[in-house]
């Protein structure tokens, strides 16, 4: 049984009066791929959220690797070997497609501003490195044809694909994925599940958002069943397929 | 005069031209609560209430009740016609453009007001007479009660606005969540218009009245608009009872400071207390923390 | 790569073969202000084009190099190369307090205190008679003297500063397409997105502050130096506006929009004769029409021009 590598104990997050998670626990496998499932309002943003810093919880800790990332700010949680995609992809649309896997290196490099206006042999090599290493993770997502295109001029589509690709290019230990197959037909989903896999294969241990149930079923590991902010579910596809209140939460109950 | 009447007298100067910051920062508030923008232009139309309201008097002999309506009036409509003019076709444009927007418009109407009334200062004639009042052992003016008096009107005015008419409860639901207040059929762009001529029209009504005191000429408005900002984020960027706290504060502060340490530095006294505000406590007095936090921005 | 460099090595040469042609003192000058204007709109230009934020009160930083270096050399002696060491820490650190304090708020709290800072700069240096010499100004600032050699002309001058610029325009030019660069660029598009991927925003944004003032604290000591009188006057608003305007007008986010609307909003003051009672209309005007129909700048809408003709000639290759 693969080590945990990562634990979330307790997690509560209040916005004002309201209650968006209550108690959560849950642990993740290394190597594994985790799915977070739930209707609409479960919750599941808001526990990327607190797992990548864009928010503190209210109560209750988040540890990866035996270190707490809980309450760290988001840069510093980065750092630490987290990395992850948004809802609607946040792409830079500022720079090329090939300069955002770019900064996906940002935290395995580490040259300041002095060394590059001063154009330092250790900033050329480290550049030329991470050039190499950007044009391989593009690559893995399929976009090496679009490198030098604006990457606000790519379709939406392409766009989540270079979110992943930037994420990956992080090499992060554990990757998040916000609603990756939002939007994407069933050829379009099928390559993301094999992506998915690959991303996998080369160590990074994937907890995925998703609605698309099929993709879910098809690629997890384990899945974590979120409802109005609690913990509904915890299992392998199969257990949860059978499980009767994930049925009722999502069929309806049966009369 | 005995140390306590020097006191008393440099309370009195404190709230009258903290009144006058009071209402600057209070207009700062309206737009800010509307649009979520800083109004840099805010200074020139407490400027511009003063120079039309001589132009008025002065020239076109009006009596000073109808002059005063009149260029409140013609102040608000300045101010909305920059916000249709300069705003309003903007499709949400970024935070940057805004502000550029905002300091354009306020440059603008400096250069304007430069070449129709020139550089010189310009003064009102007192509303009720010069004769100082004795009160409490120090002088008073007249015209500081009128400021005063003004600055409580405003209040009384805007509190009865926003607590008891529907527009100025969708002006506060506006600010609260604009995306949720246009659902419920609220016209978001009015709100954005009124708020401008809201604004314009009080930091005239200011203007007019601190003029007799301290005469206006056309480039008055910068530190005015300021030391304005300075009574809004003192008191809570977006909270009105704060600007006016933190107004009058601030301008008893100034008024001590120019008096106990030194006159040349006074105007850096109320920009000292905005830098210290900003580095202390950004949310101000009575402001929310999350107000100030760090957004896309 | 080298394609990079091309146009600022084309434009070395050309900037230093022209007062070889044209000698006229006067127009070196002129040249000489547009040299200085373009630092100082270089630095403004990476804080509000690259990192997206805005200085309202850039002078303040202008100033505090001018009269460091003024004072120094010219009451106390001092010779200029540690003269303006101490102008450059001097300007860094109020830049760096100012930075720490409002960058970790809204925009908004930036600009605002930058314009703070500007006025309380010029109430002091108009206020502190005894010291700066109050609205009379300071004179007799002696030229920039190192290692023996004086740079006592315009011509010499001219020089200076071209080389400067030049120097500079490289080293930016650098830091933008660098690890850094690409993080100070990200936080234009999201900084949510930037901090996830490891970039600490209130920092980075700290440090681009405190370079954008370094720049123009640059740029007053070599105003200083040059035109040897200095007023409060290089600390006012208006100097401020005009450095953004000049940005605005060349194009925020292109290295080379500060040089353009350097050149442009200098030269536009000698074609117009009765401009000193307008300045501040058509500095308004000019920034407003710019930020509601242009506001990428002129460099932003060559760019646009430019590739909207590149897809009109592939678009014609491929039909």
């Amino acid at each position: 049984m693969a080590e945990t590598i990562l634990q979330a104990r307790g997690i509560r997050k209040e916005f004002g009066g309201i209650v968006a998670l209550n108690n959560v626990d849950f642990e993740v496998r290394r190597g594994s791929i985790t799915a977070i499932i739930g209707p609409n309002g479960a919750g599941k943003s808001t526990l990327i959220n607190v797992m990548t810093g864009v928010t503190t919880p209210t109560a209750g800790s988040i540890s990866l690797s035996g270190t707490t990332i809980s309450g760290l700010q988001s840069h510093e949680i980065a750092h630490l070997g987290i990395a992850r995609t948004f809802q609607t992809a946040q792409i830079f649309g500022n720079m090329t497609v090939l300069e955002n896997v770019m900064l996906g290196r940002h935290t395995k490099t580490g040259c300041g501003m002095l060394a590059s206006a001063l154009l330092l042999g250790r900033m050329r090599r480290e550049e030329k490195a991470i050039r190499e290493t950007s044009l391989l993770y593009l690559d893995m997502v399929g976009l090496s044809d679009m490198a030098q295109q604006s990457a606000a001029s790519i379709p939406i589509g392409r766009q989540r694909l270079l979110e992943i690709g930037r994420a990956i290019a992080a090499e992060p230990t554990v990757l998040l994925l916000d609603e990756p197959a939002a939007g994407l037909n069933t050829q379009e989903t099928r390559a993301l599940g094999e992506l998915i896999r690959k991303i996998r294969d080369t160590g990074i241990t994937v907890i995925i958002v998703e609605h698309d149930m099929e993709l879910v079923m098809d690629i997890a590991d384990e899945i974590l069943v979120l409802n109005f902010g609690l913990r509904l579910a915890w299992g392998t596809p199969e257990e949860i397929q059978a499980n009767p209140e994930v049925i009722e939460v999502y069929l309806g109950k049966e009369d | 005069m005995s140390d306590l009447s020097q006191i008393v007298q440099f309370f009195f100067t404190g709230i009258t031209i903290g009144s006058i910051y009071a209402m600057v920062g209070l207009g700062f508030n309206i737009i800010y609560n509307a649009t979520g923008i800083i109004n840099f232009a805010q200074g020139e139309f407490v400027m511009l209430g003063g120079m039309v309201m001589v132009w008025l008097t002065a020239s076109c002999n009006l009596p000073l009740p109808l002059g005063f309506m009149l260029a409140v009036l013609i102040v608000t409509i300045t101010g909305a016609a920059f916000e249709r003019f300069a705003i309003y076709p903007l499709k949400k444009p970024p935070a940057l453009i805004l502000i550029i927007i905002t300091l354009a418009g306020s440059i603008i109407f400096k250069g304007a007001a430069m070449l129709v009334w020139g550089k010189q200062t310009y003064s009102l004639p007192h509303f009720s007479g010069e004769e100082p009042l004795h009160l409490l052992g120090a002088t008073i003016l007249p015209q500081a009660l009128w400021v005063i008096g003004i600055l409580m009107a405003v209040v009384g005015l805007l509190a009865f606005f926003f607590n008891f008419t529907m527009l100025g409860k969708a002006m506060r639901a506006c600010s609260v969540n604009p995306v949720a207040a246009s659902l419920v059929g609220i016209n978001v762009k009015r709100i954005v218009l009124l708020s401008f001529a809201m604004s314009a029209g009080i930091g005239a009504a200011a203007g007019i009245a601190f003029t007799p005191i301290v005469l206006m000429e056309f480039d008055r408005g910068a530190l005015l608009g300021l030391k304005g900002f300075c009574a809004a984020v003192l008191g809570g960027l977006g909270n009105g009872t704060g600007a006016v706290i933190a107004g009058l504060l601030i301008g008893v502060l100034e008024s001590f400071g120019t008096g106990y340490i030194s006159s040349e530095y006074k105007d850096a006294i109320a920009l000292g207390v905005l830098l210290a505000v900003l580095l202390v406590r950004p949310s101000g007095l009575m402001g929310s923390r999350e107000a100030a936090s760090l957004k896309e921005f | 790569m080298v394609k990079r460099y091309l146009p600022i090595v084309a434009f070395g040469c050309a900037a230093a073969l022209l007062p070889l042609v044209c000698k006229d003192p006067y127009y070196l000058g002129i040249l000489v202000f547009i040299g200085i204007y373009s630092i100082a709109t270089m630095g403004l230009n990476l804080l509000m084009g690259y990192a997206g934020q805005i200085s309202l009160g850039h002078a303040a930083f202008y100033a505090l190099g001018a009269y460091t270096t003024g004072l120094l050399t010219a009451k106390y002696r001092v010779p200029f190369l540690p003269a303006l060491v101490a102008a450059v820490i001097i300007t860094a650190a109020i830049a760096y307090l100012i930075g720490m304090a409002c960058l970790r708020l809204r925009g908004h709290y930036l600009a605002v205190a930058t314009l703070a800072v500007g006025e309380i700069i010029f109430i002091c240096l108009n206020a502190a008679v005894g010291f700066t010499g109050g609205p009379s100004g300071l004179a007799g600032i002696p030229s920039i003297e190192v290692g023996g050699f004086s740079f006592d002309s315009d011509f010499k001058m001219y020089y200076l500063v071209w080389s400067l610029f030049i120097l500079l325009f490289l080293m930016t030019g650098n830091i933008i397409n660098s690890r850094s660069g690409r993080a100070l660029r990200s936080l234009h598009s999201s900084q949510t997105a930037a901090a996830a991927m490891g970039v600490n925003v209130i920092s980075l944004k700290v440090q681009v502050f405190v370079l954008s003032a370094v720049y123009a604290a640059l740029a007053g000591v070599l105003y200083g130096h040059s035109v040897t009188f200095i007023s409060p006057q290089v600390s006012d608003l208006m100097f401020s506006v005009r450095l953004l305007t000049m940005i605005v007008v060349g194009g925020m986010g292109h290295l080379w929009g500060g040089v353009i609307g350097a050149a442009l909003l200098t030269l536009l003051p000698e074609a117009l004769s009765a401009f000193q009672d307008y300045e501040m209309v058509i500095y308004g005007s000019i920034l407003l029409a710019m930020v509601m129909f242009l506001p990428d700048g002129l460099m932003g809408a060559f760019e646009n021009l430019y590739k909207k003709m590149v897809k009109v000639v592939r678009a014609r290759g491929n039909g």
